[in-house]
């Protein structure tokens, strides 16, 4: 789970995911698969020392949101 | 994850829920129906932060706006207040297992609808056409959604509840019986969350002007939703159909015996042949079957339609009577119900 307030950046990071993940589909190529539980270690390493996402610890985005005052972008998703 | 507050259709791969600090859920996003060729035409990242520029409006105009977020917030009296807490999910924890087998660990979120339909069966119940229909796609409306936009029609279906309505592909939707509308999946919410009698108010923009329109279902209008795609109907496919998945004969393509429009021709794509899932092989049953007739009803249903209409209607341990083609002759078997 990753939770995500600050709104300003958020369409900027989002994208930056997305083409992150086609990159590295498309460049793989012949390469050896990567295990699900390399692509969720990897996907944990990327994001969990993020400035805009906070990962896997909902008590500390809302503890957060509450202090700023900004509002909350929870997605639960699937990895790949 | 805590179910009291995050409630979304649990057949997605990716959800998003818009909140305030307070928890008050302002939306939701996410929806695709399992067509991978036509996935860009059901999620995008336009529509993703389309969605987020209206969640942001509704934070601005919060609390004066907090009346009309009522039917948007979760169901507060759920079961179960964590996927890990349903008795039926087994060895899995609320936290992966970083140092072991790290995916094996992780609860599928289809599994908090799987296990909890399981308890119901196991208890000699039926399902319920909400359960066995969660999160309609507007579609079952008529209406075909943009998603490259922020809840805005993309097309209507001809003769459909939507049509008769006066929808045109252009509207945009800001209100859904008086719930501000974000997303597809905003739909879906207060589709799911509707009585099947009610109708659907939409509060619209059209060219700028807004409109106001009543859309009136038709009958049965949950029971046509079509679930096939989903992977929580997998399981329903043990309990209904003794591990078959079905796939109903187009009208032009029905030839020698087939029965024709009209009449039941649904035919076995796969038939399960472990477990649990293997209860149809057991009977005799084999892919390319063509089931004509199940348990007395042979009418011109869908696996969706059929899979409802068998596990709202009847109970775990039930045995149903299978008529089936097999190169073009009429057999008949039995099994019993999960």
């Amino acid at each position: 789970m990753i939770a995500f307030h600050h709104y300003s950046h958020l369409t900027t990071i989002v994208h930056t995911l997305v083409l992150g993940t086609l990159a590295a589909t498309l460049s793989m190529g012949e390469e050896e698969k990567k295990t699900r539980d390399q692509m969720v270690l990897e996907d944990r390493s990327a994001l969990a020392d993020n400035d805009h996402w906070i990962y896997n610890d909902l008590d500390k985005a809302f503890a957060e949101a509450e202090q700023s005052g900004r509002p909350l972008m929870v997605v639960h998703r699937c990895i790949p | 994850m805590d179910l009291r507050l995050f409630q979304f259709d649990y057949d997605m791969s990716f959800a998003v829920t818009f909140l305030h600090p307070d928890r008050t859920v302002y939306g939701r996003f996410g929806t695709r129906n399992g067509n991978e060729e036509a996935a860009d035409d059901e999620i995008s990242m336009a529509g993703l932060a389309a969605a987020m520029s209206g969640a942001l409006e509704l934070h601005a105009g919060y609390p004066g706006n907090k009346a009309s977020l009522v039917g948007k917030q979760p169901v507060p009296s759920v079961k179960y207040p964590t996927p890990e807490k349903i008795p039926t999910m087994g060895k899995y924890k609320s936290v992966l297992d970083y140092d072991g087998k790290i995916a094996g660990s992780c609860i599928h979120c289809h599994s908090i609808r799987d296990k909890q339909r399981r308890i119901v069966r196991d208890a000699g119940e039926i399902l319920g056409l909400r359960e066995l229909s969660p999160w309609p796609m507007p579609l079952v409306l008529g209406i075909q959604m943009d998603a490259q936009a922020r809840a805005t029609v993309a097309n209507v279906v001809l003769n459909s509840p939507a049509a008769s309505a006066g929808l045109k592909a252009g509207d945009q939707i800001l209100k859904a019986n008086g719930q501000p509308i974000l997303s597809t999946a905003d739909l879906q919410w207060t589709l799911h969350a509707m009585d099947d009698n009610a109708k659907l108010v939409l509060d619209l923009t059209r060219s700028s002007e807004p409109i106001t329109l009543t859309v009136t279902p038709q009958n049965q209008w949950r029971e046509s939703s079509d679930i096939a795609w989903r992977v929580s109907t997998w399981d329903l496919r043990r309990i209904a159909l003794g591990g078959m998945r079905l796939e109903r004969i187009p009208t032009e393509a029905r030839t020698g015996n087939i029965p024709k429009a009209g009449k039941m021709a649904l035919r076995a794509l796969n038939v399960g042949q472990y477990g649990d899932h293997a209860t149809a092989k057991k009977a005799g049953l084999k892919k390319e079957d063509v089931i004509v007739e199940f348990n007395g009803d042979s009418g011109d249903l869908t696996e969706s339609e059929l899979i409802k209409r068998i596990v709202s209607t009847l109970k775990k341990g039930e045995k149903v009577s299978v008529d089936y083609l097999r190169s073009g002759e009429r057999r008949e078997t039995s099994f019993q119900l999960q």
